[in-house]
């Protein structure tokens, strides 16, 4: 193991790391807000797909030149120009977005239960972009776009760095301006006391469920565009299979705990579970390891250090207490 | 999902309709279990062409449903179940892990004419098996990974440790050994036929560590993409995947499961089909320069190969068409532990493909690795 190895360690890391991020820093707004949504998941796959279909779609004419030979619509070019990229990205976003408005609508208005309508919508999300991707595209022959120069990846140390993608970047850039927002500015004070305590923030003449409403959009904009990273640009080309997300928006709520709702530890819990998804197929360049640990121990590492962590982190309930807002998962009734 | 309950309920339908007609009609229903979806491109898209080879041949004389992505293991019992139910009268479960699953539903319609693809395991006469010396397309490979690589060091993306990917390893690295000693392999196992996420992760962490082709047993052409976009070299697997890598691309082992399908649907038919057997064909049908079997080398490269080498793999080829050539002869060929496999004691020139090939739990020398249980 050298350092070189190291550098690509990081690189694949922080790739891996960057889904878990968008969407654990939408997730972080709308619980700061007081609202648990669980289904993160069912919001990143119907990002990851949409985006997927954008591809194909607004390429109209590769999609009909393969469409003979595969009978399936393929995002061909071997080049993603900005245009075509934000437009499948936001695409992601706003699917992700107007899935979360059908659970704003369904806690806020309905004040269903949050932790019940949040699985729902994991299973909706799951089984909608089953049925909507069945008989269509799964697999493209297109390849990400290097936004700088491809030379450049060839640069020592920063090199292998630099050929990730645009969404990387902005992942942490989001989450510090998160971080920003709820710290410094009145928006952000306004949030954590509608997290805190809705009935005083309804008091001081807040309207509790905007805000919320407009947190849960984020969330569901952060989730959808997290997806359409998985589905875009992780694997190295457009693809889609069901379920592509294989858990990562289970993984995203489990950073928040991780994090206690704190920023820059939910950030620096992203990199170790990006780490840790990593290192699964990394480690197993040890050809001393026994078969067992190949076959049983890596497979389960992504999902065992967090386990480990969560169950070390909830021994001090102070610590959950003093962080968690305390409106979280309550509806709000201003009625009564 | 939704294509597996529209099979069921179109099957269901056609059942209900083939019961009031039951003296009537004579179309043939013949059922596939994919393991993965029909575009995955690879192992699930050529089983999926030979199913429309079958349509082709055989017109209204048959029909033909197909139930994909469905798990192997205990819970495919279910989805094989639904097929015999429905009145199908030859099912075809084309991957390893439907093995046991397999065997169990078809003690129970013993009228039922069953085809498990890659398995070993017939327990009852209606039970038929086969498979493609897929091992040989590896040694082309292997020949060609020798003279290409630079960093002595492949990379080998492996999806379960069953036979079929440990004899594929072996048939690989015996030959590459032979053009190149200082060869390396490097085995990455990412357990699932279809996970384009994990095989591309599998394909950089392989470059990571210097690998400078990539093979793979698994179906989708993730690595494929990645190996282009890294600028190193791959083979395609199951179907043609030249068109994932341009300049990645070498050769792939391409699967051709279509005269075996049309054959043994056409038996059925006849009412001359029988169970028990297994059926081996590799890139021909006797291993002895027949017809073209079920091994079929896609696309090789030309001008990444260049025209000796090129020249070198199709003449190795021939020579395993025509059975001139074996993929695992007996002389220098070595277990890891130094000893020489059983059957070579006994003046054989090569392993057969039956029994020995199928329960290999063991790697050759000159691979540094242990096998997963």
């Amino acid at each position: 193991m050298d350092f070189a190895f190291l550098i690509l360690l990081s690189v694949a890391a922080i790739k891996l790391a960057t889904p878990l991020l968008l969407a654990a820093t939408g997730e972080l707004v709308v619980e700061k807000s007081g609202v648990l949504n669980l289904g993160i998941e069912g919001m990143m796959l119907i990002g990851a797909l949409t985006a997927f279909m954008m591809g194909s779609y607004i390429d109209v004419e590769r999609c009909e030149q393969y469409s003979d030979l595969l009978k399936m619509c393929l995002l061909g070019s071997n080049e993603l120009p900005i245009a075509r990229y934000l437009i499948t990205i936001i695409a992601g976003g706003l699917a992700g977005a107007v899935l979360s408005a059908l659970f704003a609508a369904l806690v806020l208005i309905f004040r269903s239960n949050q932790v019940a309508t949040g699985l729902g919508l994991t299973i909706l999300g799951l089984t909608m972009t089953n049925s909507l991707s069945s008989g269509s595209s799964n697999l493209t022959v297109g390849q990400v776009q290097h936004w700088l120069p491809k030379d450049w990846s060839t640069m020592p140390i920063i090199g292998p760095f630099l050929t990730l993608d645009l969404l990387v970047p902005f992942a942490f850039i989001a989450m510090l301006g998160v971080l920003l927002v709820l710290k410094r500015t009145r928006l952000g004070l306004i949030i954590r006391a509608v997290g805190e305590n809705h009935d005083s923030a309804y008091t001081l003449g807040y309207p509790v469920n905007l805000i919320r409403f407009g947190c849960i959009l984020f969330g569901g904009f952060m989730s959808g565009v997290a997806g359409a990273y998985i589905s875009m640009i992780q694997i190295g080309a457009p693809t889609w299979r069901e379920g592509i997300t294989a858990g990562a928006g289970w993984l995203a709520l489990a950073l928040i705990l991780f994090g206690t709702w704190r920023p820059m530890r939910v950030m620096g819990g992203a990199l170790l579970f990006g780490l840790a998804l990593s290192l699964e197929l990394r480690l197993q360049v040890f050809n001393w390891l026994p078969g067992w640990v190949i076959s049983f121990g890596l497979p389960i590492l992504p999902y065992l250090i967090p386990i480990i962590v969560l169950a070390l982190i909830s021994a001090d309930a102070a610590m959950i207490r003093r962080n968690a807002p305390a409106s979280l998962g309550r509806s709000f009734n201003p009625s009564s | 999902m939704q294509k597996y309950l529209t099979a069921l309920t179109a099957a269901s339908a056609a059942c209900v309709m083939a019961t009031g007609v039951a003296f009537a009609e004579d179309v043939t229903k013949v059922g596939f279990i994919y393991v993965g979806p029909v575009e995955d491109l690879g192992w699930t898209y050529r089983h999926d062409v030979g199913r429309e080879a079958i349509e082709a041949a055989y017109g209204d004389k048959v029909e033909v449903t197909y139930i994909e992505s469905v798990p192997e293991g205990p819970a495919a019992v279910d989805a094989i179940t639904d097929l015999a139910e429905t009145g199908h009268d030859i099912i075809f479960t084309t991957s390893f892990g439907y093995m046991d699953a397999t065997n169990e539903v078809a003690a129970k319609y013993p009228d039922i004419a069953f085809e498990h693809a890659t398995g070993f395991r017939r327990d009852t006469d209606n039970v038929a098996t086969y498979s493609a010396r897929f091992y040989e397309g590896r040694v082309i490979q292997g020949l060609i990974a020798a003279n290409m690589t630079e960093s002595n060091k492949i990379g080998y993306i492996a999806s379960f440790p069953i036979p079929e990917v440990i004899r594929g390893i072996n048939a690989f690295m015996l030959e590459a050994q032979k053009h190149n000693p200082d060869v390396e392999v490097d085995i990455r196992w990412v357990f699932s036929w279809f996970d384009p996420a994990r095989e591309a992760e599998a394909a950089s962490a392989l470059i990571d560590s210097g690998a400078d082709i990539i093979v793979q047993h698994t179906d989708s052409p993730a690595a494929m993409q990645i190996a282009e976009a890294r600028g190193v070299y791959a083979f395609g697997q199951a179907s043609d995947m030249s068109r994932f890598g341009p300049n990645a691309h070498l050769v792939s082992i391409v699967d051709d499961w279509d005269s075996y399908y049309v054959d043994r649907v056409g038996e059925v038919i006849d009412g001359t089909w029988t169970g028990g057997n297994d059926t081996w064909w590799g890139l021909t049908k006797d291993g002895m320069g027949g017809d073209v079997g079920m091994v079929v080398m896609g696309s090789y490269n030309e001008a990444v190969l260049g025209a000796d080498l090129l020249a070198e793999a199709k003449a190795l080829e021939a020579a395993l068409a025509s059975g001139e050539r074996h993929a695992f002869p007996c002389e220098g060929l070595f277990k890891q532990d130094g000893s020489q496999p059983e059957e070579c004691g006994e003046g054989a020139e090569h392993l057969v493909d039956f029994p020995s090939l199928i329960t290999k739990d063991w790697y050759i020398a000159g691979i540094d690795a242990e096998i997963p249980q």
